[in-house]
């Protein structure tokens, strides 16, 4: 009974990496860049929602309404600011750049907001439904609901929409987007944007779960680092999958392992699939 | 100058007069000498400690390079072979177990150990995704160093039993020496037919392995070579500071510490990481007297104007202006990505 | 009419460089550019297309400056390009590609009546219309890239290469379909290996040779010529022996 206990926990965590990864991959997907300050969006994110919270009594899960929009706005500048410029360059810049820009965020919100762990404490926080001897969180659920369907409205935006099939051909055939007469640049600082919201999404999900901290979002984004090579080039139906595969392995890891060794064991499981499926565990997909 | 005409002669650019053997045979002990005085030179421990760091990041840069620079492996997980470096170093001697040189030499040899389990995973995956598996791997090495108390006292961190003394200046002459040594290396490795591959590989993978080199055993032996040194000096530094925890030598600041030298000095290039190391250090130690707290903000902030601005390094720059072939390597660089 | 004028490209190093390149392409008609593989025919296409950028000249559709609108809006101008290699998206379906060529904003609100006239000049894409392009023949990828291309409702389309790997049979539909979107009005820029049929269809004819087009005229005369028929013909046949190409 303790293992289903164990199994839905990971399961409810992995909605959450699955949408941090989703939006990492559309951005990787689209612009073969690895965004190393994804997590420092979701932190970001965490922040805004604490405030809200704190000054205007706005319900974590209400507002993601704000966040999100936020956040893609912030991740639409950034791209025509900053990354559209390094497009071109060796891999090692681009990595360089995400990296100095995750480094300045993480220390700038250090600096002006203190290392202080900070969490929102709602009236729901620790509710629980019990079923037998299992007991499911309602906020993680909530949360896990919340961001499935997240996903899927990006999946339907990719799949049924003009942007969103211009986003998708971009990534299979960038010189053939263009002869189509898809503007590649206003394409990438839109992916960029969505994947910033996607993790601004994620973070104020976090919020009634987690704790609020300058340094919150980078385990977060190593998680989703893996979760996205594991489903496969820039593949967001991979990176939905993985990152539910990525929550149940974690979790049955820490169960029979170790907690001490929670975050290390994702990424040993990783390692260890990396041997076996080099290219990912699903493949090409359509999006 | 003496190494960046090296690294030109390397990539199969003979430049000019101005690097000639004689030339060279007058300048190395003038340079020595220098080098040699200079505990004489720097009086104050704050300083010398400084041109210790300096070249202790020389030592880092010159193994980062090897790997990213002339194989194009972007590795930002080197911290690994830094950190077991310090631990297999600390751990033998406070268990009394070898003497100090022995310590320092198997603490490279762990590292060497260590890369090519490491590499030969790393390396099934190419371009943005080598470099998250190096950055996972870390990430793991980091946590098991973290929990394994009993190896590592774990956060609380080692402290190591000195062993030259308080004097900084023993210290300052065994660096130099691994700078030296690495040095040689990296020149020896450049203009031997091992150079050419690693370029070869770093061009394009595939014609590589089409004329017969096999990319996976000269990427080994590159990662094997840069984790040697990486590691003699996680060794070095546990010996001169005597305390190590998993925040200070396995942390992702600590490798991406370890690749700014290249990048601001000129990847791929054999002064870069040289050059590279005196600027970062003086940077850094300028910053962080100057803004405190704030220091690591601007430190993320020259990265990103680094890599905006300077995008080939120092000496790409330099290059530019005193060279006719404006922009020669940093230039193929930019082409080939 | 589309004018080229005098234009002079370089890109990369290995890839041909224009030199001194003029045409025109007068409306309404098949015009067609010939020379042998790394001639810069598809560099051609590619500038036109806004892809590259000349430096020297210009490209004029009537009054428009082409060559210096970035690529999307040459494409929103009405100039398709039936790239080389066919370029589909290969993780999408058939009809997806056909609705990404129908992207710009002058052929959008038409789409529904354009997938119908695609699809009746292809049926076998009605049939494979939910398939992934990557898992269709090479003739029916032709077939969708065509189809991708005419989704714009171009005033002037462009194909490089059409013939390429495609077996004699599927080659001489590809003609026949190339001739029929011509005689609906569309000005037509044909790139060919396969000199034969290229000059066979054309109203006029270039040739280009190590980036300088070194003659020109309609496509019978071509074709009758006789230094064409040696240097030209000759190399042409030989570069794009259908048995050789079907493997490509």
């Amino acid at each position: 009974m303790i293992v289903l206990q164990v199994l839905i926990n990971g399961l409810l965590t992995g909605g959450i990496y699955s949408l941090i990864s989703v939006g990492l991959a559309l951005i990787l997907g689209t612009m073969r860049i690895i965004n190393i300050f994804h997590g420092e969006l979701l932190m970001m994110a965490m922040y805004l929602t604490y405030w809200l919270y704190l000054y205007i009594h706005l319900d974590p899960y209400v507002s993601v309404l704000i966040t999100a929009p936020v956040l893609f706005g912030f991740g639409y500048v950034m791209q025509r600011v900053l990354i559209n410029r390094v497009l071109a360059q060796p891999e090692v810049n681009q990595v360089l750049l995400t990296l100095g820009i995750s480094m300045a965020l993480i220390n700038l919100f250090q600096l002006f907001f203190s290392p202080t762990y900070r969490q929102v404490r709602t009236g729901y926080s620790t509710a629980v439904l019990a079923f037998a001897d299992v007991r499911i969180s309602i906020p993680y659920t909530i949360s896990f609901m919340l961001a499935f369907a997240f996903t899927f409205l990006l999946y339907s935006f990719l799949i049924r929409t003009f942007p969103g099939k211009a986003i998708r051909a971009t990534a299979q055939d960038r010189q053939a987007a263009v002869m189509m007469g898809v503007n590649i640049a206003t394409v990438n600082a839109i992916s960029f944007g969505i994947g910033a919201a996607l993790a601004a999404a994620a973070g104020s999900l976090l919020v009634p779960i987690y704790y609020i901290f300058p340094g919150v979002g980078f385990p977060f984004a190593i998680k989703a680092f893996v979760v996205v090579v594991l489903g496969g080039m820039g593949s967001v139906v991979g990176a939905a999958l993985g990152g539910i595969i990525f929550g149940v392995v974690e979790a049955l890891g820490s169960f029979f392992i170790s907690t001490r060794y929670t975050d290390a064991i994702g990424l040993l499981i990783f390692i260890v699939i990396l041997l076996v499926r080099p290219a990912g565990l699903f493949g090409r997909s359509r999006v | 100058m003496k190494a960046a005409s090296l690294s030109r002669r390397s990539a199969g650019r003979m430049q000019g007069r101005r690097f000639t053997p004689m030339n060279l045979l007058i300048t190395m002990p003038l340079i020595l000498l220098l080098l040699l005085g200079v505990p004489w030179l720097v009086s104050s421990p704050y300083f010398l400690d400084i041109v210790i760091l300096m070249l202790m990041y020389m030592l880092l840069g010159m193994s980062w390079n090897l790997l990213g620079g002339f194989a194009g492996q972007i590795s930002l997980g080197h911290a690994i072979f830094f950190g077991l470096g310090a631990y297999c170093y600390g751990f033998l001697i406070n268990q009394h177990l070898t003497s100090v040189w022995i310590a320092l030499a198997s603490g490279a040899l762990a590292a060497t150990v260590a890369s090519i389990p490491i590499g030969i995973l790393c390396f099934r995956l190419r371009g943005p995704y080598f470099v998250l598996v190096t950055l996972a791997a870390a990430e793991v090495v980091r946590i098991l160093a973290v929990n394994l108390v009993d190896l590592t006292q774990g956060a609380e961190g080692m402290v190591i039993t000195p062993a030259f003394g308080i004097s900084k200046t023993p210290y300052y002459y065994l660096a130099l020496a691994f700078v030296l040594l690495e040095l040689i290396t990296m020149v020896v490795l450049c203009s031997s037919r091992f150079g050419y591959y690693y370029m070869a590989v770093r061009e394009d993978e595939d014609t590589a392995l089409a004329i017969g080199v096999n990319p996976l055993i000269h990427k080994l032996w590159a990662f094997g070579i840069s984790a040697f040194f990486a590691g003699l000096t996680g060794a070095f530094y546990a010996s001169y500071r005597h305390v190590i925890d998993p925040s200070v030598v396995l942390s992702l600041e600590r490798s991406v510490d370890i690749l700014l030298g290249p990048l601001v000095g000129g990847i791929g290039t054999l002064a870069g990481p040289l050059v590279g190391a005196v600027i970062m250090v003086s940077v850094n130690e300028g910053l962080r007297s100057l803004l405190g707290g704030a220091y690591l903000v601007a430190y993320g902030l020259i990265l990103v104007v680094i890599v905006l601005f300077f995008p080939s390094g120092v000496l790409g720059v330099t290059q530019r202006f005193f060279t006719r072939e404006a922009g020669g390597e940093a230039g193929k660089a930019d082409e080939a990505a | 009419m589309l004018s080229v004028d005098g234009i002079d490209v370089a890109y990369g190093v290995g890839f041909p460089t224009l030199r001194n390149v003029s045409l025109r392409l007068p409306e309404g008609e098949i015009i067609a550019l010939v020379g042998s593989n790394g001639a810069g025919k598809t560099t051609l296409l590619n500038t036109i297309s806004g892809l590259l950028r000349p430096s020297r000249g210009g490209i004029r559709l009537r009054d428009t400056p082409l060559h210096l609108l970035p690529p999307h809006e040459v494409a929103e101008l009405g100039i398709a390009h039936v790239p080389e290699g066919r370029k589909l998206f290969p993780m999408m379906t058939v009809e997806e590609n056909l609705h990404m060529g129908a992207y710009t904003r002058r052929s959008r609100p038409h789409l529904a009546a354009m997938i119908e006239s695609v699809y009746d000049l292809f049926p076998v894409l009605r049939d494979r219309r939910r398939q992934y392009a990557r898992t269709l023949s090479g003739g029916e990828q032709q077939m969708v890239a065509i189809g991708r291309g005419l989704m714009s409702m171009p005033e002037i389309i462009m194909f490089d290469e059409p013939s390429l790997g495609l077996a004699p049979l599927i080659v001489r539909e590809m003609f026949e379909v190339i001739k029929r979107v011509n005689a609906e009005g569309k000005t037509v820029f044909l790139v060919e290996q396969n000199v034969r049929f290229a000059l066979g269809i054309c109203h006029y004819a270039y040739i280009l040779e190590q980036g300088q087009i070194i003659g020109s005229g309609k496509g019978q005369d071509l074709l009758n010529d006789e230094f064409i028929q040696t240097s030209i013909l000759g190399t042409g046949l030989s570069n794009s022996g259908m048995d050789s190409q079907a493997d490509a």
